[in-house]
C-alpha cells in the first residue's frame, strides 16, 4: 500500500513535496490521530490527505514543545510523516490542491430556439441561460477557510455561445486555483498577466477552441468567460479561494456572495465602473464590466447549493444563518456541517453564517504554516484588545451619520438605516455632539454644524430622519466631503458613520477621498442590505481607522447599532506595535494595523523568517497605546496550531491589498501599480486586478465561428428594487 | 548544496528529449498545441513524480495543464506558479497517486501541457524526483510527445 509519506523531490532548482498517500490511509490518520489530542484545530492539507490537526492545547506558546528544528508537531503529533531533509539554500515548494470555480454573463439576445420555457399568464417568466448551477463547498478550519466554487455552464441553444457571467467573491478572497472541466477532461488553468491571458483568449475563441478566463474587475468582483460552448454541451469550472472570517463581538462569520448589487457610476468614473442595465440593455451601461439583471417578473434556472465544513476546533456554542435556512449536523470532533435547506436557492442574497465558540482558544492562537524546510514561513493571528478596555469610558464624540438615500436603498434598507441611526440617537449621552447627512444625486444636513445631543436636538433629529426618502444617484462623493470637510471640534473625538448599501462603481476615488479627509476622524461603515458591496465598506472603514458591520434585511438593526455603541463607549487602542520574538524578521499586513476597538480585534498575516521552537523563550509581544493612560500590552498568543496551506495565499492577497490601498493613497499610475502587484500575484499563483487564470482546450477545436456571446443575467439582490437601481431597457 | 546522492539521482532519472523536428508552424504563426508527458518508471510502480519542461526563447506559453490517460493520473496535475514566471521558461508539474487507484508501471502518460506560441520551440524535459510511495525513490525517465497543433 502506498503510505502517507512526503516526498522530498530535489532538483536543480527546486525541491518538491509530494505527498504520496490514499484516500483509505488518510481517513484511518486522522481517526487515529483525533482520539489522541484533546481540544485542537484541524486545517485541510492542501495536498489532498488528511487534514493536519495540531493541537491548540491548553498551554500557552511557552510549554508547546516545538522541534528543536522548528518543525510542525508543536506539542502534538503530526498525522503525516514530513521528510524535511533539505540542504540549505534550496528552494522548496509544496504542491497545491486543485482549486475550483467558474462563472459567466449572458445576454437578452439569446441565441437559437434551444430552450424549453413555457409561460403562463401571471406565471414568472422564465429565462434561459447557460449557467445551470454552482455550488459552493467551503471548509473552515480555526478562522481559516478554503472554499472550491463550481459552476457549471450548459448550452441550451441551437448553436455555439460564449458564455459571460459577473459574480461576486469575497473581498478577502485569494484565488489562486482555477480548473476547467470539458467532459470527463480537467485542464487546470494557468494564472496569467492580464493582458496576454486576454490576448490569448481571444485567439483560442476565435480559432474554436473550447477555453476559459477569469478577470478581476473589483476585489470582489470577476468576470468569467467560457469560449465555444457547443449545443447540448456542458463546460464546468472550479475554483479554489482562501480567506480569513471576520470576528467582531464574540461571533465568526463565513460569508459567501451570491449576486453583484446594481452599482451606480458617476460620471467621473469613465467606463473603469460596472453598469447596471436590464437583459435587453446590454451595452447600454457604456461601462467596460456590466451585469444585466433580470425583471422581478424573470426567473432563470440558475440556483446554487452550499456546503461548508467549520471545525474551529473547540466546542460551537451557538451557529446560525440570518440569511438562509440551513440544516446542521455534527460531524466528528468538533466540526458541524451546514448545509442551505434547499439544494437549489436563487442566488440573490449573501450567505451569512454566524458561530460562536466555546473558548478564546481559537482567537488567542496563532496559526503557522512553516516552510518544508522549517525555517521560516506564514502565520495569522488576532490581536485581541485587552478587556481592560472595557473598563475605561470614552471621551465626548462628535458623531456624523451620513445616509444613502439613493434610488438602490429605496423601500425596506433605507428603513434598516433610519431604525439604526435611531438606535444611535437614543445611546448617546450629552456630552455628545451629531450631525446627519443624507446624499443622493446631492447632499442635505439636518444642520449647518453638529448639534449638541439634547432631548430637543435629538427629537429633531428623529424628525429630520423620518422624512428622508429616496430616489436618484449614489453622489457619496458629496457625502464624504460633507461628513469630513466642515470644521472639526478639537474637544471632541469625530466618529463618522456610512450607512449605504455600497452600489457604486467609483470605489477607488470614494477610498481616495476617505484618506485624504479623514484628519483624525475615524469611519464606520454598516453595509445595508442583502448583497452589501462589502469591498467598498471593509476598505472605507480601514482607510478611516474604524471598523465595519453589516445589517441584512432580517437583522435587527437597532441590536447591530447597539453592539456599535457598546463598541464606541470605550477609547480604541492606537499605535500598535509588534516585538515579533523568535519569527525574527516579519513582513506582516496589514501593513498599518488600524486601531483596536472593544470586541473587534484585527487579523494579522504575516511571513516570517524565524524559527517557532524559539517562541518558548521569546514570544510574540504586541503593545498599543491608549489615549491618556500610555502604553497596553496585548496578551500574547496562548497557543498555537497548524496549517497545511492556504495561509501563504492569504498572506499574499493581504500584500497585494496593501499595495493597491498605498497605490490609492499616493496616487499611484496604473502602470506603477501594476508592476509592484504582478509580481506578487504570479508569484504565489494568484488572481489580482492584474494577473488573470486562463485555460485554453489545444486538443478539441470547434467547428464555426465562436457563436453568440451570451451575458448570463442575475437577480436584483433582495430587497433591492429593479425599478430604481437598475438602468431601463 | 546538494548531497552526492541527490546529484547522481538528478544525472540518472534526467532525460531529456527535444522536440524541434518536423513541427515548424506554416509561416512562423503562433499556434495552440499540446505535449504529452510521459514518465517511465520500468518494473517500479509509480506513485509519485515531478518533472520539468523547459522551453527555450520563451517561444511558447502554457495555458493549460491536463492529466494523463493512466488511471493514475488523470486528474489535472499542479504546477508551481512561481517556477513558471521566473523567466526561465520552466513548467514544473508534479502529482501523486490519491485513492485506491493501483499504481501504474511502465511507460505512463502523467501529464498533457497545452501551450500557444511557437510549435517549433524546443522543449527540454528532466525529472526531478519519481516514487513509489513510502519514501522509496525510484529510477524514472522521462520524455515528451508533440501531439497536436492548431495554427489559424
Amino acid at each position: 500500500m502506498i503510505g502517507r509519506t512526503i516526498f522530498l523531490l530535489v532538483s536543480i532548482g527546486v525541491i518538491g513535496i509530494v505527498a504520496v498517500g490514499c484516500e483509505n490511509s488518510a481517513r484511518r490518520v486522522a481517526s487515529a490521530d483525533s482520539s489522541q489530542q484533546g481540544d485542537g484545530i484541524s486545517v485541510p492539507s492542501q495536498l489532498g490527505n488528511p487534514p493536519i490537526r495540531l493541537s491548540y492545547g491548553d498551554d500557552a506558546i511557552g510549554n508547546v514543545d516545538a522541534p528543536a528544528d522548528g518543525s510542525p508537531g508543536a506539542g502534538a503529533p503530526s498525522p503525516v510523516s514530513l521528510s524535511l531533509a533539505v540542504n540549505p539554500g534550496e528552494e522548496l515548494w509544496v504542491i497545491a490542491k486543485a482549486g475550483r470555480r467558474a462563472t459567466s454573463l449572458a445576454n437578452d439576445d439569446t441565441p437559437g430556439s434551444g430552450s424549453l420555457v413555457t409561460t403562463l399568464p401571471g406565471e414568472t417568466e422564465h429565462v434561459p441561460v447557460p449557467l445551470e448551477h454552482t455550488s459552493v463547498d467551503g471548509n473552515v478550519s480555526g478562522y481559516v477557510a478554503s472554499v472550491n466554487v463550481k459552476q457549471r455552464f450548459y448550452n441550451p441553444y441551437d448553436q455555439k455561445i460564449e458564455a459571460v457571467y459577473v459574480f461576486p467573491l469575497p473581498q478577502n478572497a485569494a484565488v489562486n486555483s482555477f480548473v476547467m472541466t470539458v467532459g470527463d477532461r480537467t485542464i487546470r488553468g494557468v494564472i496569467r498577466e492580464r493582458e496576454e491571458a486576454e490576448q490569448i483568449y481571444e485567439q483560442a475563441r476565435s480559432m474554436g477552441h473550447v477555453a476559459s478566463l477569469m478577470t478581476q474587475e473589483r476585489p470582489n468582483v470577476f468576470t468569467q468567460n467560457v469560449a465555444n460552448i457547443e449545443p447540448g454541451k456542458a463546460i464546468e469550472v472550479d475554483i479554489t479561494y482562501f480567506n480569513t472570517l471576520a470576528y467582531s463581538d464574540g461571533w465568526f462569520e463565513f460569508v459567501f456572495p451570491m449576486v453583484v448589487g446594481p452599482r451606480f457610476n458617476p460620471p467621473s468614473v469613465g467606463r473603469e465602473g460596472i453598469g447596471a442595465v436590464g437583459r435587453s440593455g446590454i451595452g447600454a451601461s457604456g461601462q467596460g464590466t456590466e451585469v444585466a439583471y433580470l425583471k422581478p417578473t424573470e426567473r432563470s434556472g440558475h440556483d446554487i447549493s452550499l456546503s461548508v465544513l467549520v471545525d474551529p476546533g473547540v466546542e460551537i456554542e451557538e451557529m446560525r444563518s440570518t440569511t438562509h435556512t440551513i440544516n446542521t449536523s455534527r460531524e466528528s470532533g468538533t466540526a458541524r456541517k451546514v448545509e442551505l435547506q434547499s439544494k437549489a436557492t436563487i442566488p440573490n442574497k449573501d450567505f451569512v453564517l454566524r458561530y460562536r465558540v466555546a473558548s478564546d482558544r481559537v482567537k488567542r492562537g496563532i496559526v503557522v504554516q512553516p516552510d518544508s524546510d522549517g525555517a521560516g514561513g506564514y502565520f495569522t493571528m488576532m490581536l485581541v484588545p485587552p478587556r481592560t478596555l472595557e473598563h475605561v469610558e470614552r471621551a465626548p464624540v462628535e458623531f456624523v451619520f451620513v445616509l444613502d438615500c439613493s434610488g438602490s436603498m429605496n423601500g425596506e434598507p433605507l428603513d434598516i438605516a433610519k431604525q439604526a441611526v435611531d438606535k444611535a440617537l437614543g445611546r448617546m449621552l450629552p456630552i455628545d455632539t451629531f450631525q446627519i447627512i443624507r446624499f443622493s444625486s446631492n447632499t442635505s444636513a439636518l444642520g449647518r454644524r453638529p448639534l449638541e445631543a439634547t432631548p430637543e436636538n435629538l427629537a429633531r433629529g428623529r424628525r429630520y430622519l423620518q422624512g428622508l426618502d429616496s430616489g436618484g444617484g449614489t453622489m457619496m462623493i458629496e457625502g464624504i466631503k460633507a461628513a469630513l470637510d466642515f470644521p472639526h471640534d478639537r474637544s471632541r473625538q469625530r466618529y463618522v458613520t456610512f450607512l449605504t448599501d455600497g452600489y457604486i462603481g467609483n470605489e477607488d476615488e470614494i477610498l481616495q477621498a476617505v484618506h485624504r479627509k479623514l484628519g483624525d476622524a475615524r469611519v464606520f461603515s454598516f453595509g445595508i442590505g442583502s448583497s452589501p458591496n462589502r469591498f467598498l465598506m471593509d476598505r472605507m472603514a480601514k482607510a478611516g481607522r474604524g471598523a465595519v458591520a453589516y445589517v441584512g434585511l432580517d437583522d435587527r438593526a437597532d441590536e447591530i447599532m447597539g453592539v456599535f455603541f457598546d463598541r464606541v463607549s470605550h477609547p480604541a487602542l492606537t499605535d500598535l506595535e509588534a516585538d515579533w520574538g523568535a519569527l525574527g524578521s516579519v513582513e506582516a499586513y496589514p501593513a498599518s494595523v488600524p486601531d483596536l476597538f472593544v470586541g473587534r480585534p484585527v487579523v494579522i498575516t504575516g511571513r516570517f523568517d524565524g524559527t517557532l521552537s524559539g517562541l518558548r523563550d521569546r514570544p510574540v509581544r504586541v503593545t498599543g497605546r491608549l489615549p491618556n493612560y500610555g502604553e497596553v500590552a496585548l496578551t500574547p498568543a496562548a497557543s498555537m496550531a497548524l496549517s497545511s496551506g492556504g495561509l501563504d495565499a492569504v498572506w499574499a492577497r493581504m500584500k497585494i491589498e496593501s499595495i493597491q490601498q498605498e497605490a490609492r493613497s499616493e496616487r499611484w499610475s496604473d502602470r506603477r501599480t501594476a508592476k509592484a502587484v504582478r509580481p506578487v500575484a504570479l508569484e504565489h499563483g494568484l488572481m489580482s486586478a492584474y494577473t488573470s487564470f486562463l485555460a485554453v482546450d489545444s486538443l478539441s477545436k470547434t467547428e464555426g465561428g465562436y457563436g453568440v456571446t451570451v451575458t448570463v443575467p442575475v437577480p436584483t439582490p433582495e430587497g433591492v428594487r429593479y425599478s430604481t437601481s437598475v438602468a431601463s431597457d | 548544496m546538494m548531497r552526492r546522492g541527490t546529484i547522481l539521482f538528478i544525472a540518472v532519472l534526467g532525460t531529456c528529449f527535444g522536440l524541434g523536428t518536423g513541427l515548424r508552424a506554416p509561416d512562423q504563426q503562433e499556434a495552440f498545441f499540446a505535449v504529452r508527458v510521459y514518465v517511465d518508471s520500468g518494473d517500479d510502480a509509480l506513485a509519485a513524480y515531478q518533472a520539468e519542461v523547459v522551453i527555450s526563447d520563451g517561444g511558447a506559453s502554457l495555458v493549460g495543464v491536463e492529466g494523463g490517460n493512466a488511471d493514475a493520473f488523470t486528474r489535472a496535475p499542479y504546477y508551481d506558479p512561481r517556477a513558471l514566471h521566473d523567466g526561465a521558461g520552466r513548467v514544473v508539474i508534479a502529482d501523486f497517486i490519491r485513492g485506491s487507484t493501483p499504481a501504474p508501471k511502465g511507460d505512463v502518460h502523467v501529464a498533457t501541457l497545452h501551450f500557444y506560441g511557437s510549435i517549433d520551440a524546443p522543449m527540454n524535459a528532466a525529472l526531478h524526483a519519481s516514487g513509489s510511495g513510502a519514501d522509496n525513490r525510484i529510477r524514472a525517465a522521462v520524455r515528451l510527445e508533440p501531439i497536436e497543433r492548431s495554427v489559424p
